[in-house]
């Protein structure tokens, strides 16, 4: 072979290749086995991250949900109430506050000698208003009035007024028409006042917040694919938070660290896709064996049954969001010589509302704080579960107690 | 793809963002699946070759600068990725000294053109050793002494499996000018089947 072969042979394959316009096509399935490479990548960082924020999310999610339905409950009393902003006396003393609108936080009569309640129910202020002298006379002006010219000035100051604590102020405007064009000065610092003693009602207003009641659970889970014939059995451990919305409805979170171990055949993992063991092995696995270290974040609803004595019964359901901590497969093939292979990926998957949950119940009061709870429960993916994407089901009886946060508040 | 598009895709796959990674993998599919064809011998090793490489891609992707064209990092990868894929292969095959293949043929070798997907093919049949050799020197431009520190060869091992390699092309060259439709005729890189496919009945489209 002379020079100008070699040279030739070289720019022919050479520029060919650079040249030709013709490249490979794309193909799917090519893009399937790299993403299945991915996800044996190990943990990335930044999907602990996530998982940390979606876990605080929930929980910030339930700290809301408790604040509204907390605030709602105060609301439905009927007791609408407004907090007495401090009012510097001195101020007070030489801008007499006039106010000719609806009573709003900011705009409260304020009251002369002696002092100054804290939070004034409107049905006292109305009691007060007829029993006093000279107290209160209401404006007959309509409402939006915007006359800055104050009616009425209280110039003494009845002590029994002054002394309610709590004032309605939907029942001033709805009941009376009352525009509250009260202009009052206080010459004395503000205090506390006592409780009435002359018949006026008093609202001394209780806080009752939304009864919630803490539990720890723990459970044998039993998991199988597709069905429960050769089911595996793990571990179940929770913390749950259940808040009362009426008396027989309560939602119910929390956490769960699970263990699934299950053992399928390989045709029910990823579907025995060829496209993905063939990135890995040779033959094609025959079975799989798993062991799955799961966190499990349930958004349940209950239904009180029935309730006597100290024992009560409930049915619920709702969802689960699954994020797959560890998963641990093991592959074996039908050739019995071969090694069976191993596979493990950590935070890879994660399935939010991905599961179906079902839970029956009961409860047995042990005191006015705890309760000895019994749970059997069903877990039914609505996705496929898991880097093998199999159809992971899960069923267990959970028991633990219960802690009814409420009763401290009583 | 443009650079400006480019930079995105390739921060999106540091945060191993999985819509960016397939971009990346599909705008660069056919350059990296055009390499790994070279030095695979068959379709199904070259993806295989192909798909390590961009994982390599995707996992290093922070030991990238920036500053360099992308494109010719990636190419380096598959490069690597295939000599690794080899390299077992390649340190049996070399036994052959350059002293004893100074037999050559004579024959000139015809003017016209081939196309690409016959070459391709020439090259895929080529042993690994010697299409490897072949594919950094003559395609790639490597020189021998780089070429025996890559595979970890001599330079006297190189020059030896290159000169086997033109030997055997000249000679496929040859057979395919005098019977066309002997290469190329039944495999194409730009095949859509599955590689699967391709892989199992090579010759059947």
């Amino acid at each position: 072979m002379d020079h100008s072969d070699k040279n030739k042979i070289d720019s022919l394959f050479r520029e060919s290749f650079a040249l030709s316009n013709r490249q490979p096509v794309f193909v799917e399935e090519e893009w399937e086995m790299m993403e299945s490479l991915l996800v044996q990548e190990p943990v990335k960082k930044n999907n602990i991250i996530w998982l940390y924020r979606l876990t605080a999310g929930i929980a910030a999610g339930l700290l809301l949900f408790i604040g509204i339905h907390f605030a709602v409950k105060n609301t439905d009393n009927g007791d609408q109430q407004i907090a007495v902003i401090p009012v510097k006396t001195d101020t007070l003393q030489h801008n007499a506050t006039t106010i000719n609108k609806p009573l709003k936080q900011d705009t409260l009569p304020v009251l002369k000698n002696p002092v100054l309640p804290t939070v004034i129910s409107a049905r006292d202020y109305t009691m007060a208003k007829s029993r006093s002298s000279k107290t209160v006379a209401p404006s007959t002006q309509p409402l939006d009035s915007t006359t800055d010219k104050p009616d009425d000035t209280i110039t003494e100051t009845n002590n029994k007024l002054a002394d309610a604590n709590v004032i309605k102020t939907d029942t001033v405007v709805s009941n009376t028409n009352l525009t509250a064009n009260t202009t009052a000065s206080v010459d004395t610092p503000l205090t506390v006042a006592p409780p009435i003693k002359n018949g006026i009602a008093k609202k001394q207003h209780s806080f009752s917040g939304p009864k919630i009641t803490l539990a720890i659970l723990a459970a044998p889970d039993v998991n199988g694919v597709n069905s429960f014939k050769g089911a595996q059995t793990g571990g179940n451990f929770s913390v749950q938070a259940s808040v009362k919305l009426t008396s027989k409805l309560s939602v119910t979170t929390g956490a769960a660290y699970a263990i699934k171990p299950y053992e399928t055949g390989f045709s029910n993992y990823r579907s025995g896709n060829p496209a993905w063991w063939r990135t890995m092995w040779a033959a094609k696995p025959q079975d799989v064996m798993a062991n799955c270290k799961v966190l499990d974040i349930p958004l349940n609803l209950d239904y009180q049954l029935f309730k006597k004595g100290g024992n009560d019964f409930s049915v619920g359901a709702g969802v689960s969001s699954y994020f797959m901590l560890n998963e641990r497969y093991s592959f074996a093939f039908a050739d019995p010589s071969a090694t069976p292979a191993q596979l493990q990926v950590s935070n890879r998957n994660q399935h939010l509302f991905g599961v179906f949950n079902i839970q029956a119940t009961y409860q047995h009061k042990l005191n006015s704080r705890f309760g000895l709870l019994v749970q059997p429960y069903a877990k039914l993916p609505f996705s496929r579960i898991g880097l093998g994407q199999v159809n992971l089901k899960s069923a267990g009886v959970a028991v633990g107690f219960n802690w009814n946060i409420h009763s401290f508040n009583k | 793809m443009v650079e400006e598009e480019l930079q995105k895709v390739l921060a999106g796959c540091l945060k191993q963002d999985r819509k960016d990674q397939k971009l990346l993998y599909k705008s660069f599919y056919g350059f990296a699946m055009g390499i790994c064809l070279r030095y695979a011998g068959n379709r199904y090793e070259a993806s295989e070759i192909m798909n390590q490489g961009f994982l390599k891609v995707f996992t290093k992707l922070e030991q990238f600068d920036t500053n360099k064209p992308f494109k010719a990092w990636l190419g380096r990868i598959m490069i690597n990725t295939s000599i690794n894929y080899y390299r077992s292969n390649l340190k049996m095959a070399y036994a052959d000294d350059i002293d004893e293949v100074e037999v050559m043929s004579n024959h000139e070798l015809p003017d016209h053109k081939l196309a690409y997907d016959d070459l391709l093919a020439m090259v895929q049949q080529l042993p690994q050793a010697y299409r490897t050799v072949f594919n950094l020197y003559a395609i790639e431009g490597y020189a021998h002494e780089e070429i025996g520190k890559m595979l970890g060869i001599s330079d006297g091992t190189s020059k030896s499996n290159l000169f086997k390699a033109r030997e055997k092309l000249r000679k496929m060259i040859l057979a395919a000018s005098t019977l066309p439709g002997t290469y190329g005729s039944g495999y194409s890189a730009h095949d859509n089947a599955s590689p699967f496919k391709l892989n199992t009945s090579i010759n059947n489209k």
